[in-house]
């Protein structure tokens, strides 16, 4: 069962800030785009059939008089802030969802102000006040607000309030009021009760999906394949639906039932929870710093689970003499009894020239504590959660002090030379099978044509190396490296890589030779004529 | 406990080793005191049956071309075959990671670590503190860590690298040409290598003398190193016949 969710949204909020930012726009038709598709149309551009989320050629055809203007979303969110602050008044800690929409939990808010209903009430009672001052062009704007289960069914129930449509099977409580400039734009409440959030979701079109799971062109695909509204997309199967369209598939359907993608992103501006130190004398040595930092960890972990929160990640800030500022962040998967430990490694990898004024430690993606869900996934069936602990906790050690690149993971990949059978990569994430999983599937590949066949050589050199040749054709074997005689040579094997880049074509033949001394070694011979040392049979 | 068991296991027939065989933890390899040793790969079972021993240091030297190398990523794939994460500090860049995979070391528990920063040369004591940094990070988080080129660590650092292992019962393989032979407690010197070639002339299985020195005295023989058979994909068999050597 989700939990009952309050959103407020502020319709045309984008189109407002855009005419508030230019006056000469006031009364024109107006598109504002972000990225190249629409991002909001003003509603005598809406009526000719543009939509959020379309490419912006598109809207362009369908309404070539439209002005267009870039979204600024600094002005848009600054704008957006005292009506943030207003509705902080009413409840303490809100999530911005986006400019002109704010979300926040509605159970504790409800029951102080008697109902879900009254709750609403207050809501509207600051848009008076907040609108005709910060929105120089609020005349287009509708406010919306509803109480449902879960964050995306609230979201919908007050774009439809703001839009002023009859909902069909819910509980309207409307409190429109007139168009009044000095009350404050017109305004409407919903309430899904719970247990309703499929069946008031069911008429939406499924155009309304298409920015929530990150895919403009999904709702498209599902119109086109006769799915309509949520409610087609509900009844299907979830499992259909995720193998036709993947992740953001199995998203939409998850949202089409009433589902939420995530727990909301609470901010709580009243009690900022970072914690600062400054170091008076400056802290020279690594030690000084790090008894900072643990100490800062503590007075953070303290103040952070009195207010029952987690933290998505964490970042350190130290401030040198110079006023150079170091920063560095961090997933906090490991909670913040670690993040001293992660501070001390910062430090000692930035290795500050000066000494350390100040040091930060700032908390960031605030919600909720809800436990940790633990990963349940093993190789060969055993593992062993700390030592995975243990080795997640060295590489990202590792990496704090010799860069992403430092710490690498290996997967077998398709192609021709040793080089490019297996790939590395900077390693994101343990347990590696994750990631690795597609590539360790990859290693039952078919066979590559042209393929050097195992073993592969252990070591590689690239160094330039003399070789003695027997006669000038480039097929006669080697008969000496390094002025040591080959007693066996097999090839040529010849290789024209990349041959449509200048710059990374690889024109060679690979040979493979072993000295009488038993040491096999890999060599390749460049059209240009230089000989290689490629590799090292060690 | 658990390693001797299984090797002992041989002669028992499937259902017995299922019922007797303890479960292995991966944290055994590290943590645990006591006799128990990893179980060296299948080629040293018998130079080396007593294991190998968590907590020490093994050298593993012999000219470029003996099989070093291959010899180390055997050991690390026998960390990961026994549940453990491994790590493998290339301090030259050198090591090529399908020979890593072909040894048959999980890629889902090894991490191959490379010191060189990508801009530039350092200075000398900064390399110094951060290959000092990298090496208390790999001995804090590995079962088993291998050390290719290991002259490139002084000999001063080598002294905590023994002193950490030891804590922290990790198991530390350094192989290259010059080996740290005054930490080590096993000395494995590869020598003789000898290949055997395919009806096409290419290299398909090599052989190698090992001598193993420990407290317990030398054993020396000629063991196989030719690891592709862990190695699965495009393997020798398929590409062979694709291939059409001149």
């Amino acid at each position: 069962m989700s939990e009952r969710v309050c959103s407020l949204v502020i319709l045309g909020w984008e189109i407002a800030v855009a005419r508030g930012a230019d006056p000469d726009l006031e009364g024109m038709p107006l598109i504002v785009s972000s990225g190249g598709r629409v991002w909001a149309a003003s509603p005598d551009v809406a009526t000719s059939g543009v939509r959020p989320g379309m490419a912006l050629r598109e809207a362009q055809t369908l309404s070539p008089f439209a002005a267009v203007v870039e979204r600024d979303e600094k002005v848009s969110l600054s704008e957006f802030e005292p009506i943030a602050e207003a509705v902080e008044e009413i409840t303490p800690v809100i999530e911005i969802t986006a400019p002109g929409e704010i979300t926040f939990r509605a159970k504790g808010a409800a029951r102080a102000y008697g109902s879900e209903h009254e709750l609403l009430e207050r809501l509207f009672s600051i848009a008076p006040v907040v609108g005709p001052l910060s929105l120089p062009g609020c005349g287009g704007v509708r406010v919306g607000a509803a109480v449902a289960p879960g964050r995306f069914t609230a979201a919908m129930a007050a774009r439809m309030a703001a839009a002023g449509r009859e909902a069909g099977c819910v509980d309207q409580s409307l409190s429109k009021e007139p168009v009044d400039p000095t009350r404050g734009p017109p305004a409407a409440s919903i309430v899904v009760d719970d247990g309703d959030e499929s069946a008031f979701l069911a008429p939406f079109p499924v155009g309304v999906l298409g920015a929530e799971v990150g895919a403009p062109d999904l709702p498209e695909t599902l119109m086109l394949l006769g799915v309509e509204t949520l409610g087609d997309l509900a009844a299907l199967p979830a499992r259909s639906v995720a193998s036709r369209f993947g992740d953001a598939g199995r998203l939409a359907h998850a949202l089409s039932l009433g589902c939420d993608d995530r727990p909301l992103l609470l901010r709580s501006p009243h009690s900022p929870l970072e914690v600062t130190c400054a170091l008076d004398p400056p802290a020279l040595t690594l030690d000084q710093l790090t008894f900072a930092a643990k100490s800062l960890a503590d007075q953070l972990g303290a103040e952070m689970e009195a207010m029952v929160v987690s933290a998505a990640s964490i970042r350190v800030e130290a401030e040198d003499e110079r006023g150079n500022l170091l920063t560095a962040s961090w997933r906090n998967e490991s909670g913040i009894g670690s993040a001293a430990e992660r501070a001390r490694w910062h430090l000692e990898a930035w290795r500050p020239e000066g000494a350390i004024t100040s040091m930060r430690l700032i908390p960031e993606g605030i919600e909720a504590e809800r436990g940790r869900q633990l990963r349940l996934t093993g190789v060969g069936g055993a593992i062993d959660p700390a030592l995975e602990a243990r080795a997640e906790r060295a590489v990202s050690r590792l990496q704090a002090v010799l860069g992403p690149e430092g710490a690498l993971e290996v997967g077998a990949a398709g192609g021709r030379l040793p080089s490019e059978r297996a790939v590395t990569g900077a390693v994101e994430r343990l347990p590696l099978d994750d990631q690795s999983r597609g590539r360790r599937r990859a290693r039952r590949m078919p066979p590559w044509p042209g393929t050097l066949p195992s073993p592969a050589p252990a070591r590689t050199e690239g160094v330039s190396a003399a070789v003695g040749m027997s006669g000038s054709t480039p097929f006669d074997p080697p008969e000496e490296l390094k002025g040591r005689p080959i007693s066996a040579a097999a090839g040529p094997f010849r290789y024209r890589l990349r041959w449509w880049s200048p710059s990374e074509m690889l024109e060679a033949d690979l040979w493979q030779v072993m000295l009488e001394d038993g040491t096999a070694f890999l060599l390749s011979h460049r059209h240009d004529g230089d000989w290689l040392l490629e590799a090292v049979y060690d | 406990m658990a390693y001797q068991a299984v090797e002992s296991a041989t002669t028992l027939s499937i259902e017995e080793i299922v019922e007797q065989a303890p479960v292995m933890h991966a944290s055994d390899l590290t943590v645990s005191a006591g006799p128990e040793a990893l179980a060296p790969p299948s080629e040293l079972s018998e130079l080396l049956s007593a294991g190998l021993p968590p907590g020490a240091i093994v050298s593993v030297s012999g000219q470029a071309g003996s099989g070093a190398a291959t010899l180390c990523y055997r050991m690390l794939a026998a960390g990961t075959d026994a549940g453990g994460y491994v790590a493998l500090l290339d301090l030259a860049g050198r090591a090529t990671p399908l020979a890593v995979l072909e040894a048959g070391v999980d890629p889902a528990r090894f991490v191959l670590v490379r010191t060189r920063a990508s801009g530039g040369r350092e200075a000398g004591p900064s390399r110094r503190s951060r290959l000092a940094s990298a090496l208390g990070a790999l001995l804090d988080g590995f079962a088993v860590v291998g050390i290719l080129d290991p002259h490139l660590i002084g000999a001063g650092l080598w002294g905590r690298v023994a002193t950490r292992a030891r804590e922290r019962r990790v198991l530390v393989i350094a192989a290259g040409e010059e080996t740290p032979r005054d930490v080590a407690t096993l000395h494995l010197l590869l020598d003789a290598p000898r290949w055997q070639l395919d009806a096409g002339g290419l290299l398909a299985a090599r052989t190698a003398m090992v001598k193993v020195e420990g407290v317990g005295g030398e054993r020396s023989g000629r063991v196989s190193l030719s690891p592709g058979a862990a190695f699965d994909g495009a393997g020798r068999d398929a590409s062979k016949t694709s291939m059409g050597p001149a």
